[in-house]
């Protein structure tokens, strides 16, 4: 039977490697937007991508002239 | 020591390509930021899996990878359970309690939230107080070091590649060159790390085998630890509360709810990464036993020269790669935070004329590459680096930590007198209590501090350098109390007089 500690070796080298793979891939998903500065946000804050960006807009330049919507 | 002989041509390609990479997404980004929101908080519109991977990589630098591993491998686990996992309650706080109230507000930089409450003269003190945190000394020196030890190179030399390559491209495109390239550099160094451990596990026979070789209070969740010295390195996360480059993240988020998101998440990696840091060290500490690393191994190096000694060509390379990642992301973002304290905090509100834009963004440069050589300077004029870090971190926490809670967390009087003789009071208490400290005191070298005994009726007393928050803390607040009996409640000048 494996050792306690390795164990929890095991399951925390699972988990950083496993957490670090997804958060890239959810950051390659935003990845576009980020590089041609189209984005626009939900009502939730979320950012989405837009699929009609024009490239050479500013990086982090809202798509709309909306301002974020989660502000009070 | 490790040397040439671990290292192979594939692993210098590797190392090459990755700092070849960073210039390259650092020159790209350079073409797409065009003003100062843009450079310094990214337009306020990072998302969560990007402020992920920049938290996570800029809070964990070369002082976690081998500090931590470096107390695991005298130690044991106590450095997990005793020394990293309670700061994480503290980061909990910062999660829930922080990321609404600072996103929501709009600031730009830490500073300017005691601008904004407690007038100028507060912010000037807070800018100084951020950049002199901010200075990336340890850093720069770790990856000297690393390069001395590793490449055989002149650590200076080392420091001044590596970290140029940092400082070129944080010059280059701000916040969003320092994210992008903190996202690879947070991949690199979590998916390396999570190969090299369990590989190293099973190169020395996991903990079992461990278990026979290394004292079994190693084994101990608290070892023989004082409490009082767990309580001040559970305080050593209180500094989070306060540090400028977590504020810069929050205030980037596209909202508050992806900035506490992020930090949640961050905290599931530093969790692990804690982990694997700790039984790196531990498991180095049984190569030595049994006869497999040097006898008279470092602890510092203990956990570098295990996992080289573990991992096959390539692999050695890109887990050099992330040790690399650990430094610059550290490097580059804090040069950025203290470039932004000059420019922003210092210069615009001293300037005698209305500071454009185009003007912010060219004193922000100029104050990274100030900060850095500063840093850098700093690096190699002490000889207790770790010492330097902990005062750095004390300093910004007894000075600006209790002005800016109450001024985000209490609705009732706070005069600008109070801002400032709370800062004052904790600025004089805590260089006068390292001053004590180190002059009566002895310099352990176990723990790399000086603590102070001393005997009172009898009864004997320790004081560690790292209790200093215990003393300065009540000191500043006190300070704040008997300033805010003096004036009233700042008033912020009308728009048009706002420079």
């Amino acid at each position: 039977m494996m050792n306690g500690w390795d164990l929890f070796t095991w399951l925390n080298a699972a988990v950083l490697a496993g957490a670090a793979v997804v958060i890239f891939s959810f950051f390659l998903r935003d990845a576009r937007g980020i590089l041609i500065g189209q984005q626009s946000t939900d009502e939730d804050g979320q950012i989405d991508v837009l699929t009609d960006a024009e490239p050479g807009v500013p990086l982090g330049v809202p798509a709309t002239s909306a301002e974020i919507s989660d502000q009070p | 020591m490790l040397t040439h002989p671990f290292l192979y041509w594939i692993d210098y390609v590797v190392l090459g390509v990755y700092l070849l990479g960073m210039l390259a997404i650092g020159y790209y980004i350079k073409l797409k930021v065009p003003n100062f929101e843009e450079f310094l908080v990214a337009g306020r519109s990072m998302t969560t899996p990007i402020l992920v991977c920049t938290l996570a990589s800029t809070y964990y630098g070369l002082d976690v990878l081998f500090g931590t591993s470096e107390m695991s491998f005298n130690n044991g686990v106590v450095a997990f359970f005793g020394y990293s996992q309670l700061s994480l309650a503290v980061y909990f706080f910062a999660a829930f309690a922080l990321s609404e109230r600072l996103r929501d507000a709009k600031f730009t930089s830490l500073p300017e939230i005691l601008e904004r409450h407690y007038g100028r003269a507060a912010g000037l003190l807070g800018g100084c107080a951020s950049l002199f945190y901010s200075l990336p000394a340890l850093a720069l020196f770790g990856l000297g070091r690393m390069c001395q030890v590793v490449f055989g190179f002149d650590a200076r030399l080392g420091a001044l590649i590596t970290g140029g390559v940092a400082l070129l491209y944080t010059l280059w495109g701000g916040l969003w060159a320092v994210a992008i390239t903190d996202t690879i550099q947070f991949v690199l160094m979590c998916v390396t790390l999570a190969i090299a451990i369990p590989l190293l596990m099973q190169n020395f026979g996991g903990f079992e085998a461990a278990a026979a070789s290394i004292p079994a209070g190693h084994f101990a969740w608290f070892g023989d630890m004082p409490i009082w010295l767990v309580l001040a390195y559970t305080a050593t996360g209180v500094s989070i509360l306060v540090d400028p480059g977590f504020y810069q993240r929050v205030f980037a988020a596209s909202s508050a709810r992806q900035a506490r998101n992020a930090m949640l998440l961050s905290m599931l990696i530093w969790f692990s990464y804690d982990w694997l840091v700790v039984a790196g060290g531990m498991l180095a500490a049984a190569g030595v036993d049994i006869g497999v690393l040097p006898a008279n191994l470092h602890p510092n190096d203990a956990l570098l020269t295990a996992v080289m000694y573990a991992l096959p060509a390539g692999l050695g390379g890109l887990f050099l790669a992330g040790v690399l990642a650990t430094a610059m992301s550290t490097i580059d973002s804090y040069s950025l935070v203290a470039g932004a304290n000059l420019s922003y905090d210092i210069y615009r509100p001293l300037a005698t004329h209305r500071v454009s834009d185009s003007e912010l963004v060219r004193m922000t440069k100029l104050g990274i590459i100030l900060s850095w050589t500063l840093g850098y300077m700093l690096a190699y004029v002490f000889d207790k680096l770790m010492a330097l870090w902990v005062f750095q971190a004390t300093a910004l926490t007894s000075t600006v930590l209790v002005p800016i809670f109450i001024c985000l967390f209490w609705k009732g009087k706070k005069t600008p007198a109070a801002c400032i003789v709370s800062y004052v009071a904790g600025l004089i208490s805590v260089v006068a209590f390292y001053l004590v400290v180190a002059y009566y005191g002895e310099s352990n070298e176990t723990y790399g501090t000086y603590i102070w005994t001393f005997s009172v009726g009898g009864a004997e007393f320790e004081i560690w350098q790292e209790y200093s928050l215990f003393f300065t803390f009540p000191i500043s607040v006190i300070g704040f109390l008997i300033g805010n009996c003096i004036g009233e409640n700042y008033v912020p000048p009308a728009p048009e007089e706002v420079r």
